[in-house]
């Protein structure tokens, strides 16, 4: 069985989320992105436990722009396949069967909606097949035993759940087994074992005297208290079942509560792996969310790869890149809130080549499953910039957590896979690129590389393709009209130039205290080349020796919160990939505080300065005991004494904007009045 | 009262194929429950499959799920219980598009269909209206459409019929022929629907079969190719249903193909021995049935008298002051204990009259409008409530209905008390007038009961059907009331033919039983009908005569009359039946 798509309509922020499944469905995504949502709207419709849930619905459920729009319902359709694999789910829903080449499958729908009484209810269907002239029929209590559904919080009670009391796993699974072969056998040992325990003088003693301070309360009649080991009913019996685990090595039994969460998380998942297999009627379906809760990678690694073997349909929401890393990546779901809504984005198989699929297999099993996770990535160049990076976003007020920003290293220059598939309408994540511009001197390697990425055309890409003079303005205006950001011409000579120069000579010395050799190597190549101490000579010298390039890139990044420069061409990089995560800037009452967060806050220092306004924005901090610009800033340009500054910073803003080539942004910025 | 061997032999026939040969008052009915209780709580039946019940009248189904429930069966949702055409209806309503029947199609009411036939007929003044409908029934019986099978149908009548097909499904209609004709379409052509439905049934449970007529059998055998088990239960002895295509040979041929190994239920739980003997006898003259030998369980002698009489007012007045005496008696709880079956609806008229003149109730359920469908009842017992609210009774009865009908299944409730509060708090609530002939539709529409009836309806279709049908017997319940000048209550009662004398025709007596039954006007020409001519058409007739001696439990009235005005008004010397001498002259008592 399967499941074959999933589509939520109007539920909390999932205003139109549409996923087709094909096998286990791995959902990834920021927190709050919705999978926690669409997993609770599956429960709705599925789950035996979920009249609870449905009783807990409120209008507030209903997503807030289809409120404002009047719609005020909510839904969820799946479609369930693979029934003629399945008599006994298939009759289940045997009057309303669709079929689609030689699968079968039926559609669930499950809405929430207004009635005429205005009073809303919650009802489930089950829809008329295609191009049929039926009505839906409600859902029965055997359809929904049919397709048991199961789901595993984050926040799981293992514990709860390896006791075979109320409706845990354990006491559902329970439900089926059949031990009347030995039942009478124990009773009568649990009837011994309440003899033997009687027989205590103490317990007797404790018995007797419970019973004599009660006899006074109860009316009539003689009772009497008794302490037993367990009830001698059947119900009793299995409600006693514990689920222990031996160890082989001592071969004591101890209660799996005794054990870590993530053994019982594994005993969890293993029984349910174990309901599925036995056969019984029904196919269960099991959403788990973050199964590796409590879990070394190993075991996270080994747990995915049973669940994605399982033949019932498997929903897991995650954040571990070791699952991710091992998911198939067309099972993958990534759902991403764009302007408040989620929209999920996955790979559409009759859009990617085998030859895509497996690069992107490889991709992430090397750790590069981040992807998925962010909302804008950065390329650059290799580990020095994925070093500093960090500490420049910092430096500009912003924040890669929070906007979702991955650093990814580039390296063997082979991005243009990255490139292609995160930019690609499937994920639809905007990529910013930074390069340095020594690269483009002797080879045309990142023209191919903006080719293959579909970026230009092939014409354009050959056109760089010989080492002629002016070659390398050539290249460079190309990379410029694609939008990628050149360092000039490597990362070393971009800081020295932009106020690390000290930093890094200093590096140079303190990477071989002892010895200087370093240092005396540097000023040998300087002297012998001809050059200064200045930021040529110095990255010239750092590319002849390699080994020093991390040891600088570590103290650039350690002085970058002392020195507060960030080279502009990698500013720019950085203000873009925040600008394209966020969707722009708005142009509100928190424009400034947001461009403040967005790497503009120098931009709008320098219009203050620019203005003449320097001292009377000193004076405002002075007075409101402001310390930092990011907090000042704002507040300054929207006070009242300051309101003409406001539009001539928000072109500044606007005009920054442009220059790190969002020219759309820009102009919105532009357009648009307070 | 534990099951008979014969009975038990039944019940565990639950793999393979069992043709049952049953005897009136053989328990059939009950052993029939007991198979499907033994069916799933024995788990013969894995869940979630199930059972189809093939009864042949909706009040026949009515009872099986009632007595059922009273067993305490709880799956209902793997049982289908129902009548040839509604699980046809069902078939097609699901997936009749296959077929070219849109799964929303509704099925044409009598009154429609002579319209249609009328207006066709304008091009062919010289045909009749029931000869036509007659004729176009009997083909479709055969599996005959214009375009299959119909070479040997004269054009004349082949271009009446495909207009009338046409001018049907022009209308998004079928008429009862169809549902069985598409339907067995369907099964054949719709891989799909075949798989899911015959892998569903896995068993197969038909009632009455020798009433079936060609299309039906082919229906059934079908159905049985994947079942796991198929009880085919029958008496030829019964079939009286020839007039309407019914053939009791197909017994035999359902019994060949599929191989089936016969049981039987030979003992009669229900009559005093001389009844069971003298109809035995008269069963004999039947050169063609099945040999099977029925005896009578009762240590009882029972009484069978016969009277003949001068004219039928003669006849009204002893067989209706005889009924006095037996109520003067007591030894009946309750006058829906008596029976009077004639053959022709007319000779009841000066019974009738003598029963008013006393002031005895009596019910003619061939009279009402409405189907016996659960939909009219659960309306008169939501009236009912509604006039007692506090009732016990009145609440158990609601319930019971809503359970026999399965509805507390389909609305996903738990309980079928659940649904019957709902309706009660509503009435309790919300309505403040008293219930009488002027407010039913308010109480109706109140009581959630029209709310009730759109929720559990699986179509749209259905649900105008079911308000269609209650909506009749509401319009029975005011007739009733006004002709009798009763208050709300009383019809009620008359309307569910409560202590009343349950007169019948020799058809309509079918499946029921009681403590006396009068049956009158046993004449030549009218028991055998006039129209009987060959061996065939006399034997069904005596069949008719047997079905109605053997639904008497304690004693039987029969009588004849000298002489009789016939509808053209002339008085004419009447024949005894012959049926009188098939039965010997020792078991006859004079009629008191």
């Amino acid at each position: 069985m399967k499941l074959r798509s999933v589509h939520i309509r109007n539920f909390r922020n999932l205003k139109d989320v549409y996923v087709v499944f094909s096998g286990i469905g791995v959902i990834v995504g920021e927190n709050d992105s919705g999978k926690t949502n669409f997993l609770h709207a599956l429960r709705l419709v599925l789950d035996p436990q979920a009249i609870r849930l449905r009783l807990d619905l409120s209008e507030t459920d209903i997503n807030d722009d289809a409120r404002v729009a009047g719609e005020l319902w909510f839904s969820v359709t799946m479609e369930i396949g693979d029934l003629q694999r399945h008599p006994d789910v298939e009759t289940c829903f045997k009057e309303r069967i669709d079929i689609d080449e030689n699968e079968t499958f039926v559609t669930i729908e499950g809405k929430y909606e207004r009635g005429e009484d205005g009073v809303y209810s919650f009802t489930n269907v089950v829809k008329p097949p295609a191009e049929r002239h039926n009505d839906p029929i409600p859902m029965k209590p055997r359809m929904f035993r049919a397709i048991p559904f199961h789901y595993l919080s984050a926040l799981r009670d293992s514990e709860r759940d390896m006791r075979a009391t109320g409706r845990s796993a354990l006491a559902q699974l329970l439900d089926d087994v059949d031990f009347s072969d030995v039942e009478e056998d124990v009773r009568g040992y649990l009837h011994s074992a309440n003899v033997a325990l009687g027989a205590s003088a103490d317990v007797n003693e404790l018995a007797q005297g419970i019973t004599s301070h009660m006899t006074q309360l109860l009316p009539g009649g003689q009772s009497q208290v008794k302490l037993t080991v367990s009830d001698e009913d059947s119900l009793a019996i299995k409600r006693g079942i514990r689920l222990g685990l031996q160890k082989f090595t001592d071969g004591s039994v101890v209660d799996i509560s005794r054990h870590g969460t993530g053994i019982q998380n594994i005993a969890l998942i293993a029984l349910f792996r174990h309901r599925v297999e036995a056969g019984s009627f029904g196919i269960p379906i099991l959403a788990i969310e973050e199964p590796e809760a409590h879990l070394h990678p190993h075991a996270q690694r080994n747990l995915f790869r049973d669940l994605a073997e399982m033949v019932v349909p498997v929903i897991v929401t995650t954040h571990s890149p070791e699952i991710v890393k091992h998911a198939d990546p067309l099972r993958l779901v990534l759902f991403r809130t764009i302007e408040g809504a989620t929209h999920p984005f996955q790979l559409d198989p009759t859009k990617i080549s085998d030859d895509d699929l497996k690069f992107l297999a490889q991709l992430m099993r090397g750790g590069r499953s981040e992807l998925f996770f962010a909302r804008a990535l950065i390329i650059v160049e290799g580990q020095s910039e994925v070093l500093a990076f960090p500490e420049f976003v910092n430096a500009l007020g912003c924040d890669l957590d929070r906007d979702g920003i991955s650093v990814v290293n580039a390296e063997c220059n082979n991005f243009a896979f990255i490139l292609k598939s995160c930019s690609s309408s499937q994920f639809s994540i905007p990529a910013v690129v930074t390069y340095d511009t020594d690269g483009l001197k002797d080879t045309n390697n990142l023209l191919k590389e903006a080719y293959r990425a579909g970026l230009i055309d092939r014409e354009t890409r050959d056109a760089g393709s010989n080492n002629t003079d002016g070659i390398v303005t050539i290249r460079r205006e190309i990379l410029d009209s694609v939008g990628w950001f050149a360092a000039e011409d490597c990362f070393e000579e971009e800081v020295c130039k932009h106020g690390y120069l000290d930093v890094v000579l200093q590096a140079i010395i303190n990477n071989d205290p002892d010895h200087h050799s370093d240092h005396r190597a540097l000023e040998n190549f300087l002297r012998d080349e001809g050059h200064t101490a200045d930021h040529q000579g110095v990255s010239a010298f750092i590319k002849k020796r390699a080994t020093l390039k991390v040891p600088v890139a570590r103290a650039v990044a350690s002085a970058v919160k002392d020195v507060m420069r960030v080279p502009p061409c990698y500013a720019n990089t950085i203000r873009k990939a925040v600008l394209q995560s966020q969707g722009g800037l708005r142009v509100d009452q928190n424009f400034e505080k947001q461009a403040c967060q967005s790497g503009f806050l120098d931009v709008l220092l320098n219009a203050i300065r620019e203005q003449g306004a320097f001292d009377q924005y000193k004076a405002f901090c002075a007075e409101h005991e402001i310390v930092r610009n990011e907090v000042g800033v704002p507040g300054f340009i929207a006070t009242e004494t300051s309101q003409t500054l406001r539009p001539i910073t928000k072109l500044a803003v606007a005009d920054a904007v442009a220059e790190c080539r969002c020219t759309d942004y820009a102009d919105e910025i532009r357009r648009t009045d307070f | 009262m534990p099951l008979t061997d014969e009975q038990k032999a039944v019940v565990y026939a639950d793999q393979g194929m069992f043709v049952v040969l049953a005897g009136p008052g053989s328990g059939k009915t009950r052993t029939i429950i007991e198979k499907i209780t033994h069916l799933f709580n024995d788990k013969v039946i894995p869940e979630p499959f199930g059972l189809l019940a093939i009864t042949f009248t909706n009040a026949a189904a009515n009872e099986m799920r009632s007595r059922l429930r009273t067993s305490g069966f709880r799956q209902w949702d793997q049982v289908f219980i129902g009548t040839f055409h509604s699980f046809c209806h069902y078939l097609l309503s699901c997936y009749g598009s296959d077929v070219g029947v849109r799964e929303d199609f509704d099925v044409v009411d009598s009154q429609t269909q002579d319209n249609i036939i009328n207006e066709i007929l304008r091009d062919y003044p010289h045909l009749s209206l029931s000869n036509i409908k007659n004729t176009i029934e009997g083909l479709k019986r055969q599996g005959i459409y214009p375009g299959i099978k119909d070479e040997r149908i004269a054009p004349e009548l082949r271009a009446i019929y495909s207009a009338y097909q046409t001018s049907l499904m022009e209308d998004n209609l079928v008429d009862f022929g169809d549902l069985i004709f598409f339907a067995i379409r369907l099964l054949e052509e719709s891989v799909l629907t075949k798989r899911i439905f015959t892998s569903h049934f896995h068993h197969i449970l038909v009632d009455e079969f020798q009433d079936t007529d060609h299309q039906q059998l082919e229906l059934i055998k079908i159905l049985a190719e994947r079942a796991t088990s198929v009880s085919i239960v029958a008496d030829d002895d019964q079939s009286i249903f020839g007039w309407r295509g019914a053939d009791r040979r197909n017994v035999e041929a359902i019994a060949k193909h599929l191989g089936a190994k016969r049981l039987q239920l030979g003992i009669n739980f229900r009559s005093d021995q001389v009844i069971v003997e003298a109809a035995e006898y008269v069963i004999q003259q039947d050169a063609d049935r099945t040999t099977k030998s029925i005896t009578a369980s009762s240590k009882d002698r029972g009484h069978l008298y016969y009277g003949l009489f001068a004219d039928p007012s003669e006849e009204a007045n002893n067989v209706g002051s005889q009924i006095v005496e037996i109520r003067d008696q007591g030894t009946v709880d309750d006058l829906g204990q008596i029976a009077i079956i004639a053959r022709a609806r007319r000779r009841v008229e000066p019974v009738i009259e003598y029963l008013d003149s006393m002031s005895i109730n009596w019910f003619d359920r061939s009279r009402l409008n409405f189907i016996d469908a659960w939909d009219a009842l659960l309306a008169i017992a939501t009236l009912n409530l509604a006039i007692a609210p506090e009732s016990t009774d009145g609440l158990f009865n609601v319930m019971s209905t809503i359970e026999d009908a399965g509805l507390a299944y389909q609305l996903s409730v738990q309980d079928a008390l659940d649904v019957a509060l709902d309706l009660k708090s509503n009435i309790v609530e919300n309505i403040v007038e008293q219930p009488s002939l002027t407010n039913i539709d308010e109480i109706l529409e109140i009581s959630g009961f029209w709310r009730l009836l759109e929720q559990v309806s699986w179509s749209s279709t259905e649900q105008k059907n079911r308000k269609e049908n209650v909506t009749m017997m509401v319009e029975d319940l005011i007739r009733i009331a006004e002709q009798s000048n009763f208050s709300l209550i009383k019809s009620l009662d008359h309307l569910a033919g409560l202590g009343a004398i349950q007169i019948m025709t020799g058809q309509g007596a079918k499946g029921r039983e009681f403590d006396h039954v009068f049956f009158i006007g046993l004449e030549e020409g009218v028991i055998p009908d006039y129209r009987a001519e060959n061996e065939d058409e006399i034997a069904e007739e005596r069949r008719i005569f047997y079905v109605g001696l053997t639904r008497a439990r304690r004693a039987v009235y029969l009588s004849s009359v000298l002489e009789r005005i016939m509808p053209w008004g002339e008085m004419r010397t009447q024949q005894q039946s012959r049926f009188i001498f098939q039965i010997p002259d020792e078991f006859i008592e004079v009629f008191p």
